[in-house]
């Protein structure tokens, strides 16, 4: 199958939901033609290669214009796909997009399954899989930010952050395996003790950098957020100051948020999902109380739990419940335009539960510091440094994991008074695992380390 | 079609160590077999150390002894020291090893070739493979005899266009002392083999007389010594001991000083040497912080006082060679009988094969020992074997035999010599194996005997054996899984008193295994006087083991069991990788070379990018897809 037999294929390459710019992309030979057709007549329909040019997009049909749309061209092979390539960045909705879409299969163009157009790139040598799963990230990028975590990992950054530790790895298992497969030879004998140390110290590194992943995670999943509280005492309104943005109903009688509210902010480059609920008041109300439960399991999934009281009133049982039945990272004054003094009082009675910030969802005032605070809390959980590769890949945690456990396996049968041989099994998995990462490592690779590293044979 | 003088079904080229497996395996299953070589004296000459086994090649003297081998039963009934190795370790990594009485040996060998009746000894020296429109059809001797054949297995070793360095002097030579094999080297070439140019060495040979071995560390046989073979009950031949010395700096010097007239350092030499058998030039020059090398003293034989100096291959001139001897303690008065010297060799580029050892592009054509690029008796004697089975397979018509990886180290041997080639001689280790916790000394047999069987390799009195074995081991597995210990068992006592375990509450035997501390011969304590006297020890290790070993085995068989959906694919064998997009050229040249039967083969072929790989399965799995009439109908 050569690339030129491929059809030309199109979809829509941002994923659903996203405001701002939409973009289609259309791949194969017919990529350009497709794209003329949908073209407004008397418009210039040349192309320079990598040059956006500003488009009106119609329906062939009816000549009618759908959007306003930046047309680029890529030509094979310098495309993602390494075949000839059109974007076509516009601003519609999803509504606008999916149309687009409709039009361009109207024409000749097929839709595309999901992942052809990596597929494409992988079959025309344009990526090999830990790329081809890094873009995937970066097609994800919901932020600058992620993107930038997304173009390190193109990079390579993880594999040249894993190397020293599966270098020292591979040193154990050289060790190792010459002791077992050289017993004639005049080798040092092995210091086991040593050796248990030095194991358990590669292990602490990939511990290391498996913890990025929960970083990883943040960034390309998004952190989830709680936001709980009495009824009224603000909440919603605390969260569209956060979003900055009018999304949740709010009004001035209790209980009108009735569903669970998710949306995505960005704090620092991070996407924070607040999960916005409703108050945790007693009622028989049943859709109020469906609101309730989801407000309890709202605080298991979330990584972050803030819980919200009006500097209007003062201190209720419940809300000292609250604070002492829940893992509160932060407790927030709302309201406190209104009475500061009380405010103040209030902040002092929580501190011994949680760091307490006030703000006034109203004002905005303490807004920005409570974005830094959620930002701060984030990050130090995850013990993270932007210099440092971040895991973002659930398949890279997997192997990290897998080879962490593989590790400690190892260490507990030299604990135990097991020989080489079993530890060795349970070392070669592990290397396998960090493989998965940074391409396999082979046994000749290990049995040239074993004859540069010691003086062997008779 | 020429006169033939005689006419053989398989024709073995060479009696060493590759040929000797390979004719008696192909005359046990029924082919008309000859074997021709240049002297019927030297046959299974071992033209190194006079040893065999050690760390993963006494696990493939094992397995070639489950499939019928004599490699086995021969040392077993001409050894003259045995050692089991690595016995404070695990059973996994644990294998035999045995120094030989040289020619003895050699006249074990031959009178077990000898008794097949359909198996023919001839001396002469083979100038020439006859062939017919990519098929072999014989072969030509010197002394102008033509000699036919279905199916010819070359089995070289050293003598293909063989050069003997000695100092500067250099001269054509087999080994020392004997012919060349130097018109079937051209012969090959013109064929079109991709020939390769292999270096090995070996040591100066002593007079024993001359050795002052009180400088020395006596170095015992074992006790009761462990045997090679399954069929052997017990060794019961007197034991010689070797002797461990070491080298001095003043040696180290002398060397230094003299690397000019040394013809591996001078350019002389052009061949690859084994880094696992390096000269001790080498060793002084690449491991100059290391003070001494150690040396063994190892008898070439009861009837001889000639002993050979393991340790100190060298090329250096002889005199050089005589000089340096003295230098090591003990050896001040030692007489050289021979000089050391280094050999280079022809071998073909053992990407040329098929996994069963035929040839791609003639067709009855098999390679086997050091002309793949092998080095030691062992992983020839392996290859001698797979040979001469499929030789004869061939002959009847029948499809190649292939040991899987995970089934044996033969199969591994072969399986990295077709599917990455060699850059120097290949050694096998242990730790090329993926399932090392699985491919045993102990249940060799358990592994190939079925395979040995089915092939007409092993005789019917060794298959009723086996039988029994095999019942009395799930007896034993039997027992061990139903059975409890406590304090008040049968055997506690003592088993208590020489292990230092306590056993608080009753545990069933099968969990005891799994201790680190406890093996067969502890174990075998608490086993009730009935069930003792009828098993073998070395079947109690195997079950023992199995229960030890049975989380890391059952771990790396999901492990492998996930790749083998893939791995077990085959590959069209019409399929044109220059046709498929997105492959490089590269990748096509290396994929063309080795053309794997399998994905998994493909996976193993050194260079191959995991994209290219990726790209090969999607291709593989697009043409299968065509294929199929209910996809295709879609």
């Amino acid at each position: 199958m050569r690339p030129a037999d491929f059809k030309t294929i199109a979809a829509i390459a941002t994923p659903s939901g996203y405001g701002g710019i939409g973009i289609i992309r259309i791949s194969g030979v017919e990529a350009l033609h497709y794209t003329r057709k949908l073209i407004r007549q008397g418009e210039t329909k040349t192309f320079q290669p990598n040059r956006a040019a500003l488009h009106q997009l119609i329906n062939p049909a009816n000549e009618q214009v759908l959007d306003e749309a930046l047309v680029t061209y890529f030509r094979a092979p310098h495309s993602f796909t390494g075949e000839d390539v059109v974007e076509l960045s516009c601003h519609g909705s999803p509504v606008v997009l999916a149309e687009l879409l409709r039009l361009l299969v109207s024409v000749g163009a097929d839709l595309a399954q999901p992942g052809e157009f990596s597929l494409r790139a992988f079959l025309n040598q344009r990526l090999d899989l830990t790329q081809a799963e890094a873009v995937h990230d970066l097609i994800h990028a919901q932020t600058a930010y992620q993107a930038q975590v997304a173009v390190r990992q193109l990079r390579g950054e993880l594999s040249k952050q894993l190397q020293p530790i599966k270098q020292a790895l591979i040193e154990l298992i050289v060790w190792f395996e010459s002791s077992v497969e050289f017993v004639e030879d005049d080798l040092d004998s092995l210091d086991l003790a040593h050796f248990r140390e030095r194991l358990s110290r590669i292990a602490e590194q990939i511990t290391r950098l498996a913890n990025s992943f929960r970083t990883g995670r943040l960034i390309r999943s998004g952190a989830k957020l709680a936001l709980i509280g009495r009824p009224n005492v603000g909440k919603s309104s605390l969260f569209n100051a956060l979003l900055g943005t009018d999304r949740a109903i709010v009004t001035p009688l209790p209980g009108t948020t009735r569903d669970t509210l998710a949306e995505s902010l960005n704090i620092n480059g991070i996407p924070v999902r607040l999960i916005d609920t409703a108050g945790l008041r007693d009622t028989d109300d049943l859709i109020e109380k469906l609101g309730v439960e989801r407000t309890q399991t709202a605080v298991a999934e979330a990584d972050l739990v803030l819980v919200v009281v009006s500097a209007e009133s003062t201190l209720s049982n419940e809300e000292l419940d609250l604070f002492q039945a829940l893992p509160v990272s932060f407790g927030i004054v709302n309201k406190c335009d209104l009475a500061d003094k009380q405010a103040a009082v209030l902040q002092q009675a929580l501190a011994a539960f949680a760091p307490v910030l006030r703000v006034s969802a109203l004002t905005g005032q303490g807004i920005d510091s409570l974005r830094q605070a959620i930002y701060q809390r984030l990050v130090s959980a995850a013990e993270f440094k932007t210099e440092d590769a971040i895991i973002t890949n659930e398949r890279h945690y997997t192997a990290l994991e897998h080879a962490l456990a593989s590790l400690r396996e190892a260490e507990q049968d030299l604990a135990r008074g097991f020989t080489e041989e079993i530890a060795l099994a349970n070392l070669h998995q592990a290397l396998r695992q960090l493989g998965v990462i940074t391409g396999e490592t082979l046994i000749g690779d290990i049995i040239n380390q074993i004859f540069s590293t010691f003086c062997i044979g008779k | 079609m020429p006169y033939f003088d005689e006419e053989f079904d398989v024709l073995v080229i060479g009696a060493g160590h590759a040929g000797c497996e390979a004719a008696h395996a192909a005359a046990q299953m029924g082919a008309k077999t000859a074997i021709v070589t240049f002297n019927l004296d030297l046959i299974a000459q071992m033209s190194c150390n006079p040893a065999i086994g050690g760390i993963a090649k006494g696990h493939l003297v094992r397995e070639l002894d489950a499939l019928g081998g004599l490699m086995g039963k021969v040392i077993d009934e001409t050894g003259i020291q045995f050692r089991l190795l690595n016995r404070s370790r695990g059973p996994a990594v644990q294998a035999p090893r045995a120094q030989a009485d040289r020619a003895l040996y050699r006249q074990q060998m031959r009178r077990a070739l000898e008794a097949i009746p359909n198996l023919y000894l001839r001396q002469g020296e083979v100038v020439e493979l006859l062939v017919e429109a990519d098929r072999i059809v014989g072969v030509e001797l010197m002394d102008g005899r033509l000699l036919r054949a279905q199916a010819v297995v070359v089995t070289t070793g050293t003598f293909l266009n063989g050069l003997i360095h000695i100092g500067q002097k250099r001269y054509s030579a087999g080994r020392h002392g004997e012919l060349p094999s130097i018109k079937l080297a051209e012969n090959l070439r013109a064929l079109g083999f991709r020939i390769m140019r292999l270096k090995t060495g070996t040591p100066p040979r002593l007079d024993s007389r001359t050795i002052d071995l009180k400088a020395f560390e006596e170095q015992p046989g074992d006790e009761t010594p462990t045997p090679f073979s399954f069929t052997t009950k017990a060794i019961k031949q007197s034991q010689i001991a070797c002797y461990i010395g070491y080298t001095t700096q003043g040696v180290h010097q002398m060397i230094r000083d003299n690397l000019s007239r040394s013809p591996l350092y001078s350019g002389q030499i052009v061949g690859i040497g084994p880094r696992y058998c390096p000269s001790i030039e080498d060793k002084v020059v690449k491991f100059p912080d290391k003070d001494r090398h150690q040396l063994f003293l190892e008898p070439e034989g009861r009837n001889t006082y000639e002993t050979y100096l393991n340790g100190f291959s060298t090329s250096l001139p002889a005199d050089l060679q005589r000089e340096l001897v003295h230098q090591i303690p003990g050896l001040e008065n030692a007489v050289m009988i021979r000089p050391g010297y280094a050999i280079e060799y022809d071998m073909i580029d053992p990407t040329e094969l098929w996994p069963s050892l035929e040839t791609k592009s003639l067709r009855g054509l098999f390679n086997a020992g050091q002309i793949n690029g092998t080095t030691g008796y062992e992983e020839a004697a392996a290859q001698g074997l797979i040979a001469g089975i499929n030789a004869a397979r061939l002959v009847q018509q029948q499809d190649p035999v292939m040991i899987q990886r995970d089934q044996g180290y033969i199969g591994i041997l072969i399986d990295d010599l077709v599917t990455q080639g060699v850059d120097e001689p290949y050694r096998m280790f242990t730790s090329r194996a993926e399932q090392r916790l699985k491919l045993r000394i102990d249940n060799a047999d358990e592994r190939l005997n079925a395979l040995g069987e089915s092939l007409g390799l092993l005789d019917a009195e060794r298959c009723s054996e086996y039988a029994a074995k095999a019942k009395r081991k799930d007896q034993l597995r039997d027992y061990l899984r139903r059975t409890a210990i406590s304090q008040r068992s049968e055997g506690y006592a003592e088993f208590s008193q020489r292990t230092g375990v306590q056993l608080a509450e009753a545990v069933n035997l099968a969990q005891l295994a799994k201790r680190p501390e406890l093996g067969a011969e502890q174990l075998l304590l608490l086993l009730p006087v009935a069930l003792r006297g009828d098993c073998q020890i070395e079947e109690l290790v195997t079950v023992v083991t199995d229960f030890k070993y049975a989380g890391y085995l059952s771990a790396q068989e999901n492990t492998e069991a996930r790749l083998a959906k893939v791995a077990h694919r085959t590959i069209p064998d019409q399929l044109q990788y220059a046709q498929l997009s997105g492959l490089s050229n590269e990748m096509v040249e290396r994929l063309n070379r080795v053309r794997p039967q399998t994905l998994g083969q493909a996976m193993r072929i050194p260079g191959i990018t995991p994209a290219a790989l990726s790209l090969l399965t999607i291709h593989v799995e697009l043409l299968s897809r065509q294929s199929s009439p209910r996809q295709a109908a879609q």
